[in-house]
Order: structure tokens, then sequence, then C-alpha cells
């Protein structure tokens, strides 16, 4: 039953990232917007199930890891946290129900008309729009803006119940840590829950078929990664293949690795990729294009290749970063309104909220060498920085890649505040900045930043010892 | 029969009735309710539930110290349902059988049934409410499965909301003149989440439990956990139509608590469709 047939100038299917910011770029534009979201929430799997539940819960974690480790040096208590899960996630729910009441306020202020249901298309103006009680209104458009963003990917040889094995969208919902848990997967997902869930003192197997963890970072990185992860009890497992993952039905899950070896756990998290949100959205009444891969491909302004429908978000694919998606939607909102959206920059970085948090932009030093033969690297260790002491980081670590012509090229961080040091290096990248810029100006102390002074001396100095044996040779 | 009031007197109570409505419900906040002894094994075993060093062994152990409770749980793994080509003869097969989680579920309701009264007058209606908690709890599991709601409290929320009305049960077989059946029905449903609120603090159930009991029917106004309460609530409605045969995926829809569970109705199709296989097992559970 049709219930409205309202016309607008933008609809965006999805409120993820993307969505809400061509939503409200186009609204600030002087267009009629709606934005059709089938979640009782706004923010898509951003809020509710990815970035802001782990990076909220990460930073629970090293809060209560920190206070058990006082407590043990007290009292040589053991170091398991000791409270429930429900207990840390049960604060996690206040920051999502924040985040998604502010963000609510903020489309409804730009006059953006927010719809609760599931859309399809019933041509490539019109949406059907089916809504939990089972009713549909018709709506229609001049632009579209496709953000329905993405779902784990649940492969066929994990069975997948959301109680004994998760999906990163169920485990969170876990009522109580296990002992013991596997994770499947090396990518970012799959380290950001194994190294929180290892420093709340639960057995994780963390198991991926790369050699390492997080394979396109950068090497010092993800070694850096795997050690800290070790020393917490975890066990990385590389190029390995678990070819079947099932509860036992009684109290364990299995997981099945191709020679043949069984491994068993309290739990088990399955993290093997996510893949785009097009079912159900009758696509193929659109005209839009899905390639082999289900995604949609776009052109540089999000357009499809049918004129006046745009994606944005997860579903068109890598990068799959919730800030690149910002952008994108911006830039979607700039295209349709026919506004220059500037150049979208090659240097996106890349947070990750795992312990020890990493963060990245720019070459690693392996891509520089390849591309500038005779590349350096400046690290600065955090046991060597004043703050790093005081905040007791020493983990940490900032390393600066830079071409022979002292042009930085590549910034990586490792520890506390790594995804914000990373923007100091991300600023001088993008301005084209040498790496002397770092040595010659002046930086407070005692900072994080001051990292920055040290890796470029570093790096200096590694360079002059090369140009030496280049003269002597 | 309305989908979210499962057990409603089929007639308004008479003066009398309201009378010993307003009494009983008088007892219960002075705390004059005699509250059964929950046995040790019993709240063994709701501790192991939720506990991340739960293990197969443990969980034998446990149910071999009560012999009744051991006795019921082999009758019922024993069942042609369960037992297969194969008799089942040690409780470590058992579990081994039905996993762990359904044994708990089993040795559960027997304990706390065991904690009640055996010879009441109403024994009928206790039976149906706890036939009524095991299919609560069998359909919030599914529910929460689809929600990504944790399906472990789900369950236990759902087997437990009703607990009280059986304590509102053994309390009113003890009355003289004993009322009849239908005002007894009446009596269950309308002080059932009083008396099982008392339960909570006595029997230390988990505080999410406590609020299902409380707030089941009234989820909107759950002082927290709303999601798990509107959860075993969507449980309770389906299991209700299920026991009526009136399953209707419409009318299921429009429950107010599936919609704040933000479920369409593709999803509720998907939820119905495991009917057949949680009859099969709440047939097992009940024997």
């Amino acid at each position: 039953m049709s219930v409205n047939n309202d016309v607008y100038d933008v609809i965006v299917v999805g409120s993820g990232p993307a969505g809400q910011k061509a939503a409200i770029q186009a609204a600030k534009g002087g267009k009629r917007v709606a934005i059709c979201e089938q979640a009782r929430e706004i923010g898509g799997a951003c809020v509710h199930q990815g970035t802001i539940p782990s990076k909220a819960l990460h930073e629970r974690a090293i809060e209560r890891y920190k206070a058990g480790k006082q407590f043990a040096e007290l009292s040589s208590a053991r170091q398991r946290y000791q409270g429930s899960l429900s207990e840390l996630i049960g604060e996690v729910t206040h920051i999502i129900k924040a985040h998604d009441s502010y963000m609510t306020e903020q489309l409804v202020r730009n006059g953006i008309h927010i719809i609760h249901g599931r859309a399809s298309f019933d041509d490539p103006h019109t949406l059907k729009v089916r809504h939990t009680d089972g009713k549909t209104s018709t709506i229609r458009t001049n632009f579209v803006v496709l953000e329905n963003g993405s779902k784990p990917r649940a492969p066929e040889h994990v069975a997948i119940d959301h109680e004994n094995i998760c999906g990163s969208d169920s485990i969170l919902s876990l009522a109580y840590l296990p002992q013991t848990m596997i994770v499947l997967g090396g990518g970012v997902i799959a380290c950001e829950y194994a190294s929180v869930f290892a420093l709340l003192g639960v057995q994780v197997t963390l198991v991926d078929r790369n050699a390492r963890p997080l394979g396109f970072l950068d090497a010092d990185l993800t070694s850096r990664f795997r050690d800290y992860f070790e020393q917490h009890g975890g066990v990385f497992i590389g190029e390995a293949d678990v070819v079947d993952e099932r509860f036992d039905g009684v109290s364990q899950v299995e997981s099945t690795f191709k020679d043949g070896s069984i491994l068993r756990t309290d739990k088990a998290m399955c993290s093997l990729g996510r893949i785009s949100q097009v079912d159900g959205l009758r696509i193929e009444n659109s005209g839009v294009k899905v390639n082999d891969r289900k995604l949609i491909d776009v052109d540089a302004n999000g357009r499809t290749n049918v004129p006046h429908i745009f994606a944005a978000g997860d579903v068109i694919g890598p990068p799959s970063l919730a800030s690149a998606a910002m952008e994108q939607g911006r830039c979607v909102a700039c295209a349709i309104q026919g506004v220059d959206s500037g150049k979208f920059s090659e240097y996106i970085p890349t947070g990750i909220y795992s312990v020890p948090e990493l963060a990245s932009v720019g070459l690693t030093e392996a891509q520089a060498q390849q591309r500038y033969p005779g590349a350096v690297v400046g690290r600065s260790n955090f046991k060597e920085i004043a703050r790093g002491q005081i905040a007791q980081a020493q983990e940490g670590m900032l390393k600066l890649v830079m071409t022979p012509e002292w042009d930085l090229v590549g910034i990586h961080a490792v520890g506390p505040f790594a995804s914000e040091r990373v923007h100091i290096g991300q600023m001088g990248l993008l301005s084209g900045a040498k790496i002397d810029t770092y040595i010659e100006n002046v930086f407070n102390f005692p900072t994080h930043a001051e990292s920055y002074r040290v890796a470029a001396l570093d790096a200096h100095g590694a360079l002059s010892k090369a140009t030496s044996r280049l003269a002597v040779a | 029969m309305s989908l979210s009031s499962p057990v409603v007197a089929t007639q308004s109570p008479g003066p009398d009735v309201s009378a010993l409505e307003s009494r009983l419900r008088t007892d219960i906040a002075a705390q004059r309710l005699k509250l059964p002894v929950l046995p040790n094994v019993a709240l063994e075993v709701l501790s192991s539930t939720l506990d991340d060093a739960a293990d197969a062994q443990r969980l034998a152990n446990l149910i071999q110290k009560d012999q009744s409770l051991a006795t019921h749980v082999m009758r019922v793994v024993n069942s042609p349902l369960f037992r297969g080509s194969m008799e089942i003869v040690a409780l470590q097969q058992a579990i081994a059988r039905l996993g762990m989680v359904r044994i708990r579920e089993i040795a559960l309701t027997a304990s706390l049934k065991n904690a009640l009264p055996a010879k009441c007058s109403f024994q009928l209606l206790m039976d149906e409410a706890w036939q009524l908690g095991f299919a609560t709890g069998l359909w919030a599991k599914e529910f929460a499965r689809t929600t990504r709601k944790n399906v472990e409290i789900s369950s236990l929320g759902g087997l437990l909301y009703n607990v009280g009305s059986s304590l509102i049960a053994v309390e009113l077989s003890k009355r003289e003149p004993s009322p009849s059946l239908g005002d007894a029905k009446y009596l269950m449903a309308s002080l059932g989440s009083e008396s099982g609120a008392a339960l909570v603090d006595n029997w230390k159930l988990p505080a999410v439990v406590g609020t299902c009991i409380q707030y089941v029917g009234d989820f909107g106004n759950a002082p927290g956990n709303k999601d798990e309460v509107a959860t075993v609530e969507a449980g309770r409605a389906v299991a209700v139509a299920m026991r009526q045969d009136t399953i209707d995926a419409d009318q299921i829809v429009e429950l107010d608590a599936v919609q704040h569970l933000n479920l369409y109705p593709e999803d509720i199709e998907e939820l119905l469709a495991k009917s057949e296989q949680i009859s099969n097992a709440l047939e097992s559970m009940i024997l």
C-alpha cells in the first residue's frame, strides 16, 4: 500500500558516513533532500557495528588494562579483565546513542527528510520504500545517491550462528569474555578485535592466509603489532587456511585447518572481508551496472553509468574507510550541484584502532624504495621520547619515509594517538614539505609530536650515511 | 486472544477475585509471599550460563549432584527425537549429543520446577506457563540471532520471564476457598511480573533477566535493556501464536516489540520458517 508520493531533488539511500555528508552538502546547496535508512538509527554499520563501537571498545579496554595493571602491581593479582563484556559494551552503547542523536539533529537541522525503510528501484527515478510494518511508500527524485554500505562476508565454510561463531556485526553481543577465541582474518577489523580481546585477557588465536597480519601496511608497523599482540598472549598463525569452522554442538568451536589439524576454542569471530549491500535494491530497474565483485563502478565524481545516479562509500569498494567515504559523499553532492569539489587527494590516511594503535599515510618503505631508488627512512622510538616515557607508551614509534631528494613520501605511526599523530606528517606530505621542515622547526616539549623531529634527524643521518657510502664507492 | 497478552482471563474478574488480587499485591509488595528456595544446583546451573569458565564436565558434575534432575535430563535425552540409534547412558554423552546449552536449559527448568511444590491445584496452569517459557526462550533466541543481540541472555530471559506466574499458582493453591481455574489464570497473568520481580533478588537472577520478568509486555517502560526485553516480548508473541496454531506473520510484524527491533516482514518470514525446528525442540524439552 502506498502511503505517500513525494518528489525530491536528491534521495540518498543509506545514512552511513558518505550518505550523511552527501545529504548535508546537497541540502546546504538548496536541494530538497531525503535520506532513506533501513536501520532504526542513523549512521550505518560505521556507527552501529564497525568504526565507532570497535574504537570505543578499544579505548575502554586500554583504560581497564591500565587500571588492572596498576592494581596487579599493587596486589600481585592477575591482570585479566574481571568485569563482564556487557559492562564495557554498555558504555559503548551510550556513545553510539549520543552519536546517533547528534547526527540525526544535524540532518534535521539541514532540512533533510529522514525516511525509515528499505528502498528499492521501481525505475531509475522512482524508489519504493518498504517499512517495517509492511506498508510501502513511493518517492520520486531527480538524483539518487547509493550509499548502501556493506555487510560482513559469510563464507560457506564458516557456520556463523551469532552465538558461538560471530561476525563482526555480532561480536559485541557476547555477554561475557570467553577464555579462548579464534579470529579468522588478518585485516583491519580482525586485528582490531583480536588485539583488544587479547588485552582483556582472552587467549586469542589470529589466523590468516597471508604471512603477516595487516599485510598492506609498512612492515615495521605489522611487526610491532604482532610483537605486542604476542606479548599479550595472542598467537598469530600466518599462511594458514581454515577450511571448516563450526560449533561442535557441545561447548566448543572447532576450526579445521587445511592440514587436518583442529583448534578448539570457546568462541570464534569470522572477519573475512565485507561485501556490498546491493541485494534487495532491485538495481536492475535502475540501469546501474554492478561489477563481478558486486560493487558499483563510478567515475571520479562518484557517477555511475546512469548519469543521475551516484554511489559512494563501501558500495563502490576500497578504500572502504569512513573518512574517505565522507569525502566521497561531499564530492558526489558537489557533482550533483555542478560545483567543483576540488582534487580528491591520493593520500588517504589509514587509522587502525588495534592495540597498539597504528596509522599510516603515503608510501611504505618498500613502495618508496621501488619508486624512488635510494629512499631512506628515519625512526623515532617512543622509549626515547620524554612524552612516550610519561605516557608509558614505549611500544610507540614514528617512521618517516623520504626520497633521496629529501621529499617526505610516507608517515607511519604506532602507539597512542597514532591516528592523530599521522596527520602532522600528512599536512607536510600534501604541501610537498622536505624532511628538513621537521628539523628546522620547534615542537612543544614534551609531546608526541617531538617524535617527528627525532625521526627526521634519524632520516637525515641515514641519508648522509648513504651519500657518504656512495661518495666512497 | 491477543498475541501480546498470552495469559488473560476469559471473563472479567468478579469482586472476590479483585479483592484477592489486591491482597496478593499487597503481600508481594510487603514481601510476605513465601518464596521457594532455589536449590543450589539450580543456582549453580544458572550462574554457569553466563560463565566464561563453564565446561561440559563441570555441567555434568553439577547435574549429577541432584538425582531427580539427572533422571529428568536422561529421560529427555532418551526421547525418540534425540536418542538416535543408541541409548544415552551418561550425562557427558547427553551433553555431547544435545550440547551444553540445551542440557543447561533442560536442567535449569527442571530444577526451577522442582523448587516449587509438586502438588499444586493449578498444576496444569503451571505446566502451561513453563511450556510457554520454554517456547518463548527458543523464539527469543532466534529473534536475538536475527537482530544480532546476545543469544544466551535472550534465551534465559525468555525461559524465566513468567516464573512469577507459577509462584502465584502455588500461592493460590494454598487459599481457601480455592479460586476457579479462570480466576487463577487471570491472577497469574495479572500478578506474575510482580511476584517474579520478588524472585529476582532472592534467586540472584542476572539483572537483565529481572528486567525481562518485570517488563515483558511493557518493554517501552523498561529502565534499561529495552532491546533484550523487546526480544523476549517478540519471542513470547510467536510462542503464544504457535501454541494456538495461529501464527500470522502480518500480525507479528505489527507488534510494538517487533517494530522496536526494526524487523521487516521478510525478516519475520525468515524467522517463522524455523517453526518446525522450534516445535521439535519444544516437544523434546517438555517431556
